[in-house]
């Protein structure tokens, strides 16, 4: 969306404000789609970490972590790259501010189920991890889609 | 009305509309600002000068890809020009509240 009014040697505050608000909200909802793949790959991602936790060996198990973060840095390079632009998670919009909220709160949720489980199974773990991470994931994409659509709505 | 606090460096909607970006990202690329502020190269180049020469933001410039990227971010100067400007702009239409960017 077009974010800057047409005036450029003098303008309505009220348009600049307006304008300003409109742009200040581009970094969170103007974005490329999110690939399928995404959500189950970040559940595939998480599983093999729970499954790392699992692995006896010392030097195997800090190489398969060393691996799983070096895949992480490379996912999060290249999806920078994708958006052109790194939003600041402190001033987000409210409609999306609050998906963000509500995530964190998921991501505590899945972190305990996931612990619970290990406690009982280290394969329950690897998959509890890996099936709340997909739905997690797609439902806030979903969501997010949503609130950026709201946010859109209201400033345009 | 009162001119009174505000910034004519960031006055410019272009460089204001640039600002509000970056003051709500920790970077963004020149495609990115290009397209959003629906500007030609040369005119976001120009905008983004000045605001470079005022301190306001910094620039790296890194060689990926197909001609390299060039990333911008916020200067704590900047951050700080950006919020007394729009101070400024709200007191002027007699705004008081902090729900505006």
């Amino acid at each position: 969306m077009s974010i800057v009014s047409d005036m450029e040697s003098f303008s309505d505050p009220r348009q600049d404000l307006a304008d300003a608000e409109r742009a200040a909200a581009a970094p969170y909802v103007d974005y490329p789609p999110t690939p399928v793949w995404y959500p189950p790959a970040v559940g595939v991602w998480a599983g093999a970490l729970v499954a790392v936790m699992g692995v006896d060996t010392d030097a195997l198990r800090y190489a398969s972590l060393a691996v799983l973060i070096g895949l992480e840095v490379l996912f999060i390079a290249w999806y920078r790259r994708q958006r052109g632009v790194t939003p600041s998670l402190r001033r987000a919009p409210r409609e999306i501010a609050r998906e963000m909220r509500l995530y964190a709160v998921w991501a505590v949720l899945v972190l305990l189920a996931v612990l619970g489980a290990y406690a009982l199974n280290l394969v329950l773990a690897v998959v509890t991890a890996t099936v709340l991470v997909t739905v997690g994931l797609t439902v806030y994409e979903r969501r997010y889609a949503r609130a950026a659509a709201a946010t859109r709505t209201r400033l345009a | 009305m009162s001119l009174e606090g505000l910034d004519p460096v960031i006055h410019a909607p272009k460089r204001l509309a640039a600002m509000a970006v970056l003051a709500n990202a920790t970077s963004a690329d020149f495609g990115f600002l290009r397209t959003h502020l629906d500007v030609s190269d040369s005119d976001l180049s120009k905008q983004m000068s000045a605001l470079e020469k005022a301190g306001y933001v910094a620039v790296t410039k890194s060689s990926r890809g197909r001609g390299g990227v060039t990333t911008y971010r916020i200067t704590r100067a900047g951050s700080t020009a950006y919020r007394r400007h729009l101070q400024a702009l709200r007191a002027i239409v007699g705004t008081t509240t902090d729900a505006l960017p």
